[in-house]
């Protein structure tokens, strides 16, 4: 059977069993209140329907676009074609409200960040270390989604699109801090400080100052304006200066393989270290961020992060080094506590939260 | 306002009594125009959600039923596939989907069956897409298969905006979307490799157009009900 017959199958039963899943929180979360509506995946039949035949027409426009390049001989590459069909999903998404197309635009934005500046590295023929504008890029655009988001939820009709952008932004920013905290994204950083540097790709320098401006600016902006809290502006421009950071770091030695084990160097502990305290640091921030903003999907959100964390990096540190029995009965006590404690702290966050302020309640 | 109030007025609704009468018993009973208003509400809402129930039962019977006759032609054809001609074949096929329409708008139109009516136009959309790849494969037409999807979607999409029924919306959602995200792998894999084979963009294009004149329609229909919530 065709490779792609399979893929598209399992993708299918994914996205049913997604889905399913959804529409049973939906239909619950329906029935617990209207307060929350912007966190509702639809608002009635009508809108699921319209933003399917969007998201559905986008797609056919843009597959229409890429089919014609390939009749003209592939004209254009298939890099421009995706930025494109972006163009066509972001126009869309506007003219018709529509948020289905609005994340599928942006979750685009990212996949052509990442395919066009690896092929400019790869164009230009000098070594794997240019690749790091690709990371880099992805966390300055997930910060600009982030502060966006929120400058969007000030206004109450645009609110369903403002949750969108934050979270997509929240999820690509723990997706790099957490490749980055594990071994094997060390040695993927570790391969890109090897001689080459950032500044012989002249294409992806030009790339990251777009995007470092326009991230750094939404940082400003978003604090003067007040759409972000003053702790968030500040853990947004560490984050962007780590980032900013790695673009200039000199060779560096991680990870010292032996047989088949492999140890961290004291450069590899150092940054191990600073990856994983950030991401604490960020999944932590985003629950405290959700109790100051009284958005009870970011402290959901954080909780859930913040589980999947705990799980993983004690399966990752303590899995090799202690007996077994030892490690799931500790396992096994440590979920517990963290269970309790997060449903006494997620009740009491939930509790002491008042219903968020609406553009009504602003006017008066 | 008491339960007995309430019950009450459930009895007084079952005595087929109007909601004028009740209103003015209730008043004399000392109740404020709320009360009553709210009354009224407790006592209808069992009944709402009981006949809201039953339909939505009556229509995933219907609904499941229809699929089991689209089934069931399709399993008579494959049954017949050799003793029938390939007339014969397209003919029952041709045939099934219009009496089922026709059985359908008379449902729904005439008898004022309204949800085993759009069950039966439901099975003419599912008939039709049917037909599309029989006919396909009996006459070897030389095309990428997600065609037939978009086909479907055509067909699915008028039928939609002429009758306005909801399943056949989602049908042709559902056909998008395999043929869709299909597309770009078979382009990609050069799969549709020959331009005279037709990478039939002009098919794409016309199912673009009619996704987002529909898209936009149903949207702007849905923006007109809720203005500040998008």
């Amino acid at each position: 059977m065709n490779i792609f017959v399979v893929v598209a199958i399992i993708i299918l039963i994914i996205a049913a069993i997604i889905g399913a899943f959804l529409r049973q929180k939906h239909r619950a979360r329906r029935a617990l209140s209207d307060q929350n509506w912007y966190l509702q995946i639809s608002l009635s039949r009508k809108d699921a329907l319209s933003q399917w035949f969007l998201v559905l027409g986008s797609l056919a426009l843009a597959n229409a676009v890429y089919a014609i390049n390939n009749n003209f001989g592939e004209v254009l590459s298939w890099r421009l074609i995706l930025l494109i069909s972006v163009l066509i999903f972001g126009l869309i998404a506007y003219f018709g409200r529509s948020v289905y197309c609005a994340a599928i635009g942006i979750v685009g934005v990212l996949i052509w960040w990442t395919a066009q500046t690896s092929f400019w590295q790869t164009k230009n023929n000098i070594g794997y270390s240019a690749v790091i504008a690709v990371p880099v890029g992805l966390m300055w655009l997930a910060i600009l989604l982030y502060a966006v988001g929120f400058w969007q939820m000030r206004k109450m009709a645009w609110k369903r699109f403002g949750v969108t952008y934050a979270i997509i932004g929240l999820i690509v920013m723990n997706l790099l801090l957490f490749s980055f905290s594990t071994e094997s994204g060390l040695r993927f950083l570790e391969e890109m400080t090897t001689p080459g540097g950032i500044f012989d790709v002249w294409q992806n320098l030009v790339a990251l100052l777009v995007v470092a401006s326009l991230s750094g600016a939404a940082i400003v902006y978003g604090w003067i304006g007040k759409a972000l809290i003053k702790w968030e502006a500040f853990f947004a421009t560490v984050l962007f200066f780590i980032f900013q950071l790695l673009t200039a770091l000199p060779n560096q030695s991680l990870l010292i393989d032996n047989h088949y084990t492999s140890q961290l160097t004291a450069a590899g502990l150092f940054w191990a270290a600073i990856f994983n305290f950030v991401l604490l640091s960020e999944i932590l921030g985003a629950i405290f961020a959700g109790y100051l903003r009284r958005e009870i999907w970011m402290i959901n959100f954080g909780t859930v992060l913040l589980i999947i964390f705990t799980a993983v990096k004690y399966f990752d540190w303590f899995f090799k080094f202690m007996d077994k029995s030892v490690f799931f009965i500790v396992a096994g006590i440590m979920l517990f506590a963290i269970g309790w404690a997060m449903e006494r702290g997620r009740r009491y966050l939930a509790q002491t939260i008042q219903p968020p302020i609406t553009d009504n309640q602003e006017n008066q | 306002m008491g339960s007995n109030h309430i019950q009450y007025a459930k009895q007084a609704l079952k005595d087929g009594k109007s909601k004028e009468e009740i209103y003015r018993d209730l008043l004399a009973h000392g109740l404020k125009v709320e009360e009553i208003e709210d009354c009224l509400a407790d006592a209808t809402f069992n009944e709402d959600v009981k006949e809201e129930a039953q339909k939505k039962t009556v229509r995933v019977v219907a609904t499941i039923g229809a699929i089991l006759i689209g089934l069931g032609i399709f399993s008579f054809i494959a049954a017949n596939w050799q003793e029938m001609t390939r007339e014969g074949k397209m003919l029952t096929v041709i045939f099934s989907m219009l009496c089922v329409d026709a059985i359908g708008w008379y449902l729904r139109e005439m008898a004022h069956l309204e949800k085993s009516g759009e069950a039966m136009l439901f099975l003419g959309s599912l008939i039709f897409g049917g037909a599309i790849f029989l006919a396909a494969q009996m006459y070897n037409t030389r095309v990428y298969w997600p065609d037939g999807f978009l086909w479907w979607v055509l067909g699915s999409l008028v039928a939609a905006w002429a009758l306005e029924i909801a399943a056949i919306r989602w049908l042709a959602v559902f056909a998008g979307f395999v043929a869709l995200v299909w597309y770009p792998f078979g382009i990609f894999s050069r799969e549709i490799y020959n331009p005279l084979f037709l990478t039939p963009w002009l098919l794409l294009l016309v199912a673009a157009i009619v996704f987002l004149v529909s898209g936009f329609k149903l949207r702007r229909e849905f923006l007109d009900e809720s203005p500040n919530r998008y």
